[in-house]
């Protein structure tokens, strides 16, 4: 099959509106006038502005250990949720699992997070770093189920059973065996979940306190105010990060499956 | 190596054991003996419910009903990895983040380490890899990957070793040599082998006996040659081999093709088709009695018989076996 | 036996999602029905379970009284759908052609094109929204385009037209994705099929490919339709003050008005209409599972 001329129109056309923006934004990050319009020569002011922004940097900072934990208890919680579905057959309970779970990935965040701060409130718990570590685990759990889930459903499921023929108790025919085929699943998850979290202004808006603003509230305070190239710096930045993040997972995967 | 011929006794027994998947009953009612140190197969078509028998030995099924023994010991509330039974899967189930070694030394884990080691290289020669043991699975051929399946289910020292449909990944060369050598294996180690199989070929020429299994019942157990010879029902009979299967009074009697004699004496008949096979040569006989199938092996300096010659059928008086049912 | 086993692994995640999933949606929805006099800030619903008998007696549908009457809550309500739906749409019209592009290419440059189209939704929602702000502003980058080619300007900033954009833009990979799926699974000689019995392409694609796609559709549609719906960034950011959506009223009511019980109502009557899709959605995940 080859591809005709209008398919491949389509894409690239495609790729072009996905990533024009995205381009435009990292150029003028190293634009030296504040102006958008007007280019004034390269300059690399705004991200020594940057780094002088205490409470930007602050704000990274809080994002990357609320990301860090949230992932890591979601992709905990994620992987058994996806054991569960995809080995226990039919269960009592397992139609309501797979239904929040699924129901997590389409809510709207501003729902997600509305009820989780009236849940704090309930609980009478003050808002700050850990309730917004909660929400984002939460949030992201779902996520990471369905990335393990769709490899675990494709494991080989007599490789854990010929664990157990060789004399392996169940768990740790699942250590030796199976974890560490569907590691690379495991570790998308963790990635993905941390990106979320990375991402997310909603929910963290909602369930955050004073003293644990995230990098996305401390970022649209920013963009409320207007075009800022500081917010262009520091976009760049996150973009360099995680494409060279992203892209190296995807090297790695191919060359160990190659 | 003589074959000991003293009657031996059984290792394992099924009793009344019954599993049900939903509505479907995939084993019903089955009693087996299989005895210490045979080589024993269970042949019959797939969906048969031979595969379920065999997990339910190795223990990833557990009977709705009926005991299973072990040595005398019923062995229906242990998990698989109590079992002293291994098991070869068909799809070799090696794992893929390990190595060959590892993946032989997977079920050593009770051995000191040195012990392991030198059971893994003992095991290594047994199946002709040594020296292979760094390699991982994705690194070998089918064929290399099956001996490793073999070798790590053997290294714990089972009891019994099942194999599920052994050489159905490999090419038909390699096959028949795989047959062999795994007939010479089980002789060699005296180990009871079970081996589940939908190949009668493989089923007949491996076997010391084999039982064939047919809708979740045991059809029948006796050595290859009386199950061939002999059969019991006509399933059984149809199901191994071309077989005629003809009126006689009541019920039905069983005549295999090359049984058939082609001469002048006996029930008047002829040739309608004919089909070359190189060794043989096989012939349909239209007769008053409907059509029957014979075969005959092709000799030298003599021409097969055309269609339309006109020939009498007969068989030697041993060779029709009565049928059940 | 072992079932059982695997059965274990279900608790915690259960027990989590139960907590900080379920529940908090029966406060939400108590909090709609609570007395809006009594409620007002700084409004701390504590559980309190011997006064539960006491609370539904008390139920009060004033709030809902009170969203019914003002128009602006059911005006939008109205642009939220049809915002979302035309946006779907365009995603759609995009999408399409772009993952059956993609489905149609050999495998090394399929796996990088997929990789180039879910290598933005990696990067930062915010950021990628904050990026149209740039251009669409009344002095921003495409203006400064059409007065190099001698057109006339255009304000698109804070329009409905740039909700929509922004929509387009932010969710057209989750549009081609699960396209992408079920185009690449297809059986290539089922469309051979069709023109060797004599269909032209158009055709053969039409009643072979297209029907078979529907699953795919279905689940990008499903997929971007319901958060868009509920979507509070894109409007916030590049709708202005003039385009409502409900995500961005329940944002408004809770952080500027602080009607805590007006942000539940309006969340529960947005969850009502989304669970439709959302239920539609699960049925179709499950049967894709298995």
């Amino acid at each position: 099959m080859r591809p005709s001329v209008f398919s491949l129109s389509a894409v690239s056309l495609g790729l072009a509106f996905l990533y024009g923006p995205i381009v435009l934004l990292i150029l003028y990050s190293f634009n030296d006038s504040r102006l958008v319009t007007v280019w004034s020569g390269f300059s690399l002011r705004w991200y020594r502005a940057l780094l002088q922004d205490r409470q930007m940097l602050d704000a990274v900072w809080t994002t990357a250990r609320v990301g860090v934990l949230s992932a890591t208890l979601s992709t905990i919680l994620g992987t058994l949720a996806a054991v569960a579905l995809v080995r226990a057959g039919r269960f009592r309970g397992r139609t309501g699992l797979a239904g929040m779970i699924y129901a997590t990935l389409v809510m709207p965040e501003v729902i997600l997070g509305l009820s989780l701060l009236l849940l704090f409130v309930a609980v009478d718990v003050a808002r700050g770093f850990w309730t917004v570590t909660l929400a984002h685990t939460t949030l992201t759990l779902a996520y990471a189920t369905v990335v393990v889930q769709a490899r675990l459903s494709g494991f080989d499921r007599s490789l854990e059973e010929a664990a157990q023929d060789l004399g392996a108790p169940p768990w740790r025919a699942f250590l030796t065996v199976t974890l560490p085929n569907i590691a690379p699943a495991v570790a998308a998850a963790w990635i993905l979940a941390f990106t979320l979290s990375l991402d997310d202004l909603v929910i963290a808006s909602f369930t955050s306190g004073p003293g644990a603003t995230t990098l996305p509230m401390r970022l649209y305070s920013q963009v409320r105010l207007g075009v800022n190239p500081e917010i262009n710096a520091i976009s760049t930045l996150l973009i360099g990060l995680v494409t060279t993040g992203v892209i190296a997972a995807w090297l790695v995967q191919r060359r160990r499956r190659a | 190596m003589n074959i000991p011929v003293t009657p031996r006794r059984d290792i394992v027994r099924f009793e009344g054991v019954s599993k049900r998947f939903g509505d479907h009953y995939a084993v019903e009612q089955v009693d087996l003996a299989v005895r210490e140190g045979e080589f024993f197969a269970l042949l019959g078509p797939s969906g048969c419910g031979k595969t379920t028998l065999m997990r339910l030995l190795a223990g990833f099924e557990t009977p709705d009903a009926g005991r299973i023994l072990l040595d005398g010991q019923d062995i229906a509330g242990l998990p698989p990895h109590r079992r002293p039974v291994t098991m070869m899967f068909q799809s070799y189930a090696l794992f893929p983040h390990l190595t060959v070694a590892k993946n032989i030394a997977y079920g050593l884990r009770a051995l000191p380490r040195q012990e392991a080691a030198a059971r893994v290289d003992e095991m290594l020669a047994l199946v002709k890899l040594d020296g292979m043991g760094d390699r991982k699975p994705h690194q070998l051929s089918g064929g290399q990957q099956q001996r490793v399946a073999l070798a790590r289910a053997l290294a714990p020292r089972p009891r019994i070793l099942l194999l599920d449909e052994p050489l159905a990944a490999l090419d038909r060369k390699l096959r028949e040599e795989t047959q062999a050598e795994l007939v010479a294996l089980q002789r060699r180690l005296g180990l009871t082998f079970v081996v589940v199989t939908h190949d009668q070929d493989e089923a007949l020429a491996m076997a010391d006996r084999l039982a064939v299994m047919q809708a979740g019942r045991i059809a029948q157990v006796a050595t290859p040659r009386e199950v061939y010879e002999r059969p019991a029902t006509r399933a059984v009979a149809e199901f191994l081999g071309e077989v005629n299967v003809l009126p006689d009074g009541d019920g039905w009697i069983a005549v295999r093709p090359e049984t058939v004699v082609l001469g002048a004496a006996g029930l008047p008949g002829r040739i309608g088709e004919t089909a070359y096979f190189g060794d043989r040569t096989r012939y349909v006989v239209e007769t008053a009695q409907g059509r029957i199938r014979a075969s005959r092996a092709n000799v030298a300096g003599e021409t097969p018989l055309a269609v339309g010659a006109e020939v009498a059928v007969s068989w030697p008086p041993g060779a029709a076996t009565p049928l059940a049912e | 036996m072992r079932r059982d086993r695997s059965r274990l692994a279900a608790i915690l995640p259960g027990l989590w999602l139960a907590a900080f999933f379920a529940f908090p949606f029966v406060l939400v929805l108590k909090l709609s029905l609570s007395d809006t006099a009594l409620s007002v800030p700084p409004y701390t619903p504590q559980i309190d379970w011997s006064r539960l008998n006491a609370f539904i007696a008390g139920l009060d549908v004033e709030t809902y009284a009170r969203l019914v009457a003002d128009r602006l809550y059911l005006d939008a309500w109205v642009s939220s759908l049809r915002i979302a739906g035309t946006a779907t749409l365009l995603l759609l019209l995009i999408g399409y052609p772009m993952a059956y592009g993609i489905a149609r290419c050999a495998p090394p440059a399929r796996h990088a094109l997929v990789m180039a189209v879910v290598l933005p939704f990696w990067t930062s929602f915010l950021i990628r929204i904050y990026a149209w702000i740039a251009i669409l502003k009344p002095a921003g980058l495409l203006n400064a385009a059409l007065a190099k080619l001698g057109l006339p300007a255009v304000n698109l900033l804070n329009t409905e037209a740039a909700v929509i954009l922004g929509l387009v833009y932010a969710y057209l990979p989750f549009m081609v994705l699960p396209l992408y799926a079920v185009l690449e699974r297809q059986d290539g000689r089922l469309v051979e099929a069709a023109r060797d019995l004599g269909s032209p392409p158009f055709r053969a694609f039409w009643t072979v490919t297209f029907p078979l796609s529907l699953p795919g559709v279905a689940a990008g549609a499903l997929l971007c339709f319901i958060p868009m719906a509920g979507e509070f960034v894109v409007p916030d950011l590049l709708g202005g003050s003039e385009t409502l959506m409900l995500g961005r009223v329940i944002w408004t009511e809770f952080f500027a008005n602080r009607d805590w019980p007006a942000a539940s109502a309006v969340a529960v009557a947005l969850l009502a209409t989304l669970l439709a899709p959302i239920l539609l959605f699960e049925r179709q995940q499950a049967k894709v599972l298995r």
